[in-house]
């Protein structure tokens, strides 16, 4: 089950009224069965492997030994280890069999890795209670594409049973719809054209690919905002309050400032428990001091940010997936951010030595444009789903452009239709505004909250009835998971 | 007395309150504006898409008026015109056939009927024995369910519609089947796509319905010619066995059929309207294969088989009666086959003359239109020429490979004939002025 189908709306319905309508004690009991039912939808094979970590996590916390955290963490990484290559390994021996993979074992393994490593370093209190960790672990707003959550904000909030907030209740309903109008009018739409052009790449050329690549970049942000929008709106609406994956991402004005906005929790995860681990690493401080004294006093220091990068990318691209595309796509970032980072300093000096103000208007809109492109190449190495595909597509995508043939029997009638570029402008317009405005920091819902009613009613039946006419869903399409879910 | 704090509280929840469901009413009804224009009228006279329209027909009529009701696939929609057999023998039947009818969709139609009449006589088109899962569209099942009325059978039908879908080899889908399930009396699920195809039709009524009565079928004036005889078409067997099978799932289904027909004292008839085709072309063609495998369920279920074409021997002009290569007839078929087929239920079943208001007020109506089709239809010069004189407006024009015909009455063109190397003629664009025709002479009517 997605947030995507009518069977969530029935399963959130009776979510709602049974929460608020359970004695306040109890009220986690009631997410516990909800998130457990989620999860029965999805196999209860797989339920069973998050049955196994969680029994694991949980037992690892409760004993706090560095043996039993080790015993924790090779274990739950090798089942994710299990997820992310089984396939790839049987379909290696030439095995026709799938192997189960549980839902959300990316972002649940994280986040009790996490757990284990903060109760291991104090802190955090272990939990005592298993069906309450389990909770944490399944609780199923967020089981699907995270956000990954850290036991010390969410745990408490889960246990709490909160009252009904009218306000409160608007407000998740609101942000929901925002992230159904994403998915379903942007996303599901732009998938129509994407999906056409990676799966059928022989048929197209040139500006077609150019197109696709751009327009996949633009499909998996308003994919991946739009169900972290559902996941922390539903939340919201039973009261608790989940991290936020995304800061406008787009109005980055460089690599690394873009991956401190998109997908934040990952990003966070790693600089935590694995970027700080490393950089303060006695190993590594000793081996930058032997570096500085044999090499040079700057490449010394440089090392202490180029290993744990490179490391961090690394594990981002295999989280993502184990396949040569997205190691190929982590080492991609690795190096656009260590460069970065490196040669901050020769950057500066080429801006001044081209006599470009830093601070200008012009200058951070060309380095959003630029962050824009640096993040479709990387889509570009993934979105095709191989890597000869994507080979295939950038020989090509410089050759052949006719506008012409792709403004009328190609791109229009061909894959969209006139009313579906409009809508997907229109639609583009809509959240650049709203990006915009967030970026200025207005709180657009509590804004929208102090209109006059019947203006008020504008947006809001505006919204719902946008999503509901323009939509891609209903029978005869195949609801397209969210894009995360894979990973 | 109540504390102003409190009594203020009080006020604001009241007014929170009163918001809430005011919010919610005008969203329900905002809800079922949308809904009501994205969802199709089908509101066109004399055309596929009229087909809830006859079913709406079907369902507002008197109560008890039908004797005999048809039902099955397009073959039915095609070839049976009720009208023709109410003038041939007086007998009062309607016609419920859709493209692709499944036989689950069938069942549902029936148990519907059955609520509202009481027919002696339900004839049943034998194609949809063989109408396999693999085939089945979801337009097909639509059809039938958009226009059935609220109730229980139609609850029952759409369970079995989501059920159809839903059900696949890796197991139950949940979310196809709350999906389909809620999309029959949510119609906005499956049609919110339609913004870009509205017109004036879905808004305003055609005037044209007004005067519209075929009930329930299709005139079609469009002529091809079967590309084969019947016995060249029973040449070369059919090797593929999936061709002649009828699907388990059909039969018992005609099995249920059948059970409701007896429980309701109506007689089950088992036919096939002739479809004369390369199998190649079209899988629907009815060989002596499909003959027999019909004739052999027919009999292992105890029901009355009665083929047109291999029982009845009837004559049917391949070269002329067929709409669209022999897959479907035309109005000279349908006409054959009414006559045909209302004398056999007229000779072989109890079934009393009767006169019916509806049938005799649109009987000029009907007329009027089939005329213009047997025009449509006639591919000798001089025979044109002779029945152009019924038209009293009716002008004829010659051009460079033909003649154009125009109403002088309302400046519109009704027929568009090109002469063929032979002499014979050949008609262009058929239905469409066969429709233009109708609606003027519906706004000529209501004035």
């Amino acid at each position: 089950m997605t947030f995507v189908t009518i069977t969530f709306f029935l399963f959130l319905a009776v979510a709602f009224l049974c929460y608020f309508v359970m004695p306040k004690q109890h009220r986690w009991l009631v997410l516990l069965a909800f998130s457990i039912a989620f999860y029965l939808f999805a196999g209860w094979e797989k339920f069973l492997f998050v049955l196994a970590s969680a029994l694991i996590a949980y037992l690892v916390g409760r004993k706090g030994t560095k043996s039993s955290l080790v015993f924790g963490i090779v274990s739950i990484v090798l089942l994710l280890f299990y997820a992310k290559a089984g396939n790839s390994i049987l379909a290696a021996f030439q095995m026709k069999e799938s192997i189960i993979v549980p839902l959300g074992i990316s972002y649940y393994s994280f986040s009790i890795i996490g757990y284990m490593l903060d109760v291991y370093y104090k802190k955090i209190e272990c939990e005592k209670n298993f069906f309450a960790f389990l909770l944490y672990m399944i609780y199923f707003p967020q089981i699907l594409e995270g956000p990954i959550p850290r036991y010390k904000k969410l745990a408490p909030q889960l246990m709490e049973g909160h009252e009904f907030s009218y306000e409160r209740f608007c407000f998740g309903a609101q942000r929901a719809l925002w992230g159904y109008f994403k998915k379903l009018v942007i996303a599901d739409r732009i998938a129509l054209y994407t999906g056409e052009v990676f799966s059928n790449y022989k048929d197209y050329s040139g500006i077609y690919f150019f197109v696709a690549v751009l327009l996949s970049s633009l499909q998996l942000y308003t994919d991946f905002s739009g169900c972290m929008d559902i996941a922390l709106g539903v939340s919201q609406c039973f009261g608790i309050t989940l991290d936020e994956n995304f800061r406008r991402p787009f109005f980055s004005k460089n690599a690394a400032e873009f991956w401190r906005r998109w997908h934040i929790t990952l990003g966070t995860w790693f600089k935590d428990y694995v970027y700080m681990h490393l950089a303060i690493h006695p190993k590594l401080l000793k081996l930058s001091k032997l570096a500085k004294d044999k090499v040079g006093k700057r490449f010394g220091k440089s090392l202490i940010t180029i290993i744990p990068l490179a490391v961090v990318w690394l594990l981002t691209g295999l989280w993502h997936g184990t396949g040569a595309d997205y190691i190929l796509w982590g080492c991609y970032w690795g190096i656009i951010i260590i460069l970065s980072t490196v040669f901050a300093k020769e950057w500066k000096q080429v801006n001044q030595f081209l006599k470009i103000d830093g601070n200008s208007k012009g200058f951070s809109r060309f380095q959003m444009i630029r962050t824009f492109f640096v993040f479709s190449g990387a889509r570009l190495l993934t979105a095709p789903g191989d890597l000869k595909v994507s080979a295939y597509m950038f020989r090509h995508m410089f050759s052949l452009w006719s506008f012409r043939e792709f403004f009328t029997k190609g791109a229009l009638v061909g894959i969209l239709s006139v009313w579906d570029v409009v809508i997907v402008i229109i639609g583009t317009l809509i959240l650049w505004k709203v990006d915009l405005l967030q970026e200025q920091g207005v709180e657009i819902r509590k804004k929208i909250g102090q209109y006059p009613i019947p203006l008020r009613w504008v947006f809001y039946y505006g919204l719902f009835f946008a999503t509901l006419v323009f939509g891609i869903y209903g029978p005869g399409y195949q609801a397209s998971d969210f894009v995360y879910i894979q990973f | 007395m109540t504390n102003p704090n409190q009594q203020k509280l009080n006020d604001t929840s009241k007014g929170k309150l009163r918001n809430v469901l005011s919010f919610f009413v005008v969203g329900a009804l905002l809800f079922a504006l949308v809904q009501s224009l994205l969802t199709p009228v089908w509101n066109y006279p004399n055309s596929e898409d009229n087909l809830s329209y006859s079913y709406d027909g079907f369902f507002s009529s008197e109560k008890n008026i039908y004797d005999v009701l048809f039902i099955g696939t397009s073959h039915v929609l095609y070839g049976i015109s009720p009208m023709e057999i109410y003038k041939n023998n007086q007998l009062v039947t309607y016609n419920l056939g859709t493209s692709g009818q499944p036989m689950d969709a069938t069942l549902a139609t029936l148990e519907e009927a059955f609520e509202s009449q009481s027919p002696k006589v339900v004839v049943l088109d034998a194609s949809s024995l063989f109408i396999d899962e693999e085939h089945e569209l979801d337009s097909m099942w639509r059809f039938v369910m958009d226009s059935m009325p609220f109730g229980m059978a139609k609850i029952k039908y759409a369970h079995t519609y989501a059920m159809f879908f839903a059900e696949h080899e890796e197991g139950f889908d949940l979310n196809e089947y709350t999906q389909r399930f809620a999309s029959v009396f949510l119609p906005i699920i499956e049609f919110h796509d339609r913004y870009d195809e509205l017109n004036s039709n879905d808004i305003w009524d055609n005037p044209g319905l007004k005067e519209y009565y075929m009930a329930g079928y299709f005139l079609q004036s469009f002529h091809e010619s079967s590309g084969v005889t019947l016995d060249e078409m029973n040449k070369n067997p059919v090797k593929n066995e999936a061709y002649a099978k009828v699907y388990d799932h059909n039969v018992e289904v005609l099995k249920e059929i059948k059970r409701l027909c007896e429980e309701h004292n109506a007689q089950l008839l088992l036919t096939k309207i002739p479809s004369i085709h390369t199998v190649k072309w079209y899988t629907g063609a009815w060989t002596l294969q499909r003959y027999q495998a019909a004739k052999k369920v027919a009999m292992e279920c105890d029901i009355t088989y009665f083929d047109l074409l291999y029982d009845g021997r009837m004559e049917i002009d391949v070269e002329h009666d067929f709409t669209d290569g022999g897959a479907h007839l035309n109005y000279l078929g349908a006409k054959k086959v009414s006559k045909y087929l209302g004398d056999y239920l007229f000779s072989h079943y109890e079934l009393n003359k009767k006169t019916c208001e509806s049938f005799d007020n649109h009987m000029e109506g009907y007329d009027t239109l089939t005329q213009l089709a047997t025009l449509q239809l006639t591919f000798d010069r001089d025979d044109y020429e002779s029945k152009l004189q019924q038209f009293e407006t009716f002008e004829l024009k010659e051009t460079q490979k033909g003649f154009v015909v125009e109403d002088s009455a309302t400046g519109q063109m009704v027929d568009k004939v090109t002469i063929q190397k032979d002499g014979t003629l050949k008609h262009k664009d058929g239905l469409f002025l066969l429709e233009d025709y109708w609606l003027a002479y519906a706004k000529e009517k209501q004035k």
